[in-house]
């Protein structure tokens, strides 16, 4: 599987402190010009599993998901984690072109070129 | 469906835009009407530029422009030949305009170096003219950088009903719009009257067999052709609705950037009957909604 990512003009939200709500992120400050990135996506059976960094210092709060022009129906990983679980039926073999929009409407986008090839 | 709505299978809270698309589809602003010597009426209207924050699809904010707090803004309802006077001020952030179409003279067109032009912030002029052709047209802002100023959501539909009306009918305004929150060219959200599914969780609820008469209007922005289309059933296409004869019956009419038509149908059947844009990127990303069809 061969992914692309870019990251578009990523806003963020200032976090409230404690408590974060699923598919909202918080970054150490680490050192990536990014705010947001995709560390790492892996398919299962009708799903699209993303990792996502927050490299800021505020919370980035996902509020929906499109695959390939569509909206879809999304929700957190494994707890903690930073994982995002997309319900799709994904084809081996296609490409797949994600937005991931934030709630102030900025996006993380990224696609992946070649869906179940190994990488 | 997967409509990917991540706060489960629903809408945005009409509380949290200030307006209801429920009931908006419905809301005509007549204006306030005074009759003139010799019969004629007179109607006033207020239309306020502001910016607002509103919510397009549940949990993505969008920092729209406005008129009177709502996207589409009114829909301004007059007959033909009544005298209009639109007051329009401007609380927004930049210089607008009111662009209206139909037949007037050019010192009230709304763009700018001509009469008043671009009015200031903080500025107001009352658009002044006789409503003329009856049919369904729009009006707009005509500031530069123009599809920035439409897109943001100043907008709405302006309809002049014939002289003798049109037959009676449960009358929806169904203005398609889109958004491109994060400025990428492409619109992200498609919708009909601003929040993308909200027919489809809130659905238009019509008498079966009664007439049902849709001022339909294309203001989508980066795009260049948009549809409608409907499920079970076959609509008459009055183009503009500048005639009273219908020209197509069909299930599916498209239009491009500005155009209307009116839509007359009625349902034979009970129950549930989607309505897209058969463009099916455009109803993937919102543009889908529902009639509910009661006995």
């Amino acid at each position: 599987m061969r992914i692309a990512v870019a990251v578009v003009a990523v806003a963020v939200l200032v976090g409230a402190g404690a408590g974060l709500a699923a598919h909202e992120f918080r970054g150490g400050g680490g050192a990536s010009g990014e705010e947001v990135t995709v560390s790492r996506a892996s398919l299962r059976p009708g799903q699209i599993v993303l990792t996502l960094e927050s490299h800021a210092d505020r919370v980035v709060s996902i509020a929906q998901a499109i695959v390939n022009d569509a909206y879809v129906d999304f929700g957190a990983g494994t707890p903690g984690s930073g994982d995002i679980a997309i319900d799709y039926p994904w084809i081996s073999g296609q490409s797949y072109e994600i937005e991931l929009l934030t709630s102030t409407g900025a996006s993380v986008d990224f696609e992946i070129e070649d869906a179940g090839e190994p990488s | 469906m997967g409509a990917g709505l991540a706060e489960g299978r629903t809408t945005v809270d009409p509380e949290v835009n200030g307006f209801d698309p429920s009931l908006l589809i419905r809301d005509f602003d007549w204006g306030k009407p005074q009759r003139l010597a010799g019969g004629r009426t007179l109607r006033r209207y207020e239309l306020v530029a502001q910016d607002k924050e509103i919510e397009i699809v549940p949990g993505v904010k969008f920092n729209a422009w406005t008129y009177n707090g709502r996207v589409p803004g009114p829909t301004i309802r007059c007959r033909e030949g009544d005298e209009l006077r639109i007051r329009f001020i401007n609380a927004g952030s930049h210089p607008h305009t009111i662009h209206f179409h139909g037949i007037h003279p050019d010192v009230v067109d709304g763009v700018p170096g001509v009469g008043a032009g671009l009015i200031d912030v903080g500025k107001e002029f009352t658009y002044s003219f006789t409503a003329e052709p009856f049919g369904l047209h729009l009006y707009h802002c005509h500031a530069s950088p123009l599809a920035e100023h439409i897109s943001k959501g100043l907008y709405g539909a302006f309809v002049i009903d014939p002289k003798d009306g049109r037959p009676p009918a449960d009358e929806l305004l169904m203005m398609q719009n889109a958004f491109d929150p994060n400025f990428d060219d492409d619109n992200e959200v498609y919708a009909v009257n601003t929040v993308a599914f909200h027919y489809f969780y809130r659905p238009v609820q019509v008498q079966r067999g009664e007439l049902v008469r849709i001022y339909l209007v294309n203001i989508v922005e980066l795009d260049p052709v948009n549809s409608f289309h409907i499920h079970g059933n076959f609509f008459q296409r009055f183009p503009t609705g500048t005639s009273l004869q219908p020209t197509e019956y069909t299930d599916t009419v498209i239009q491009g950037q500005g155009q209307r038509d009116v839509l007359e149908l009625r349902f034979p059947y009970a129950g549930h009957y989607m309505f897209h844009a058969h463009k099916t990127e455009f109803a993937s990303l919102g543009w889908m909604g529902m009639f509910e069809v009661l006995e």
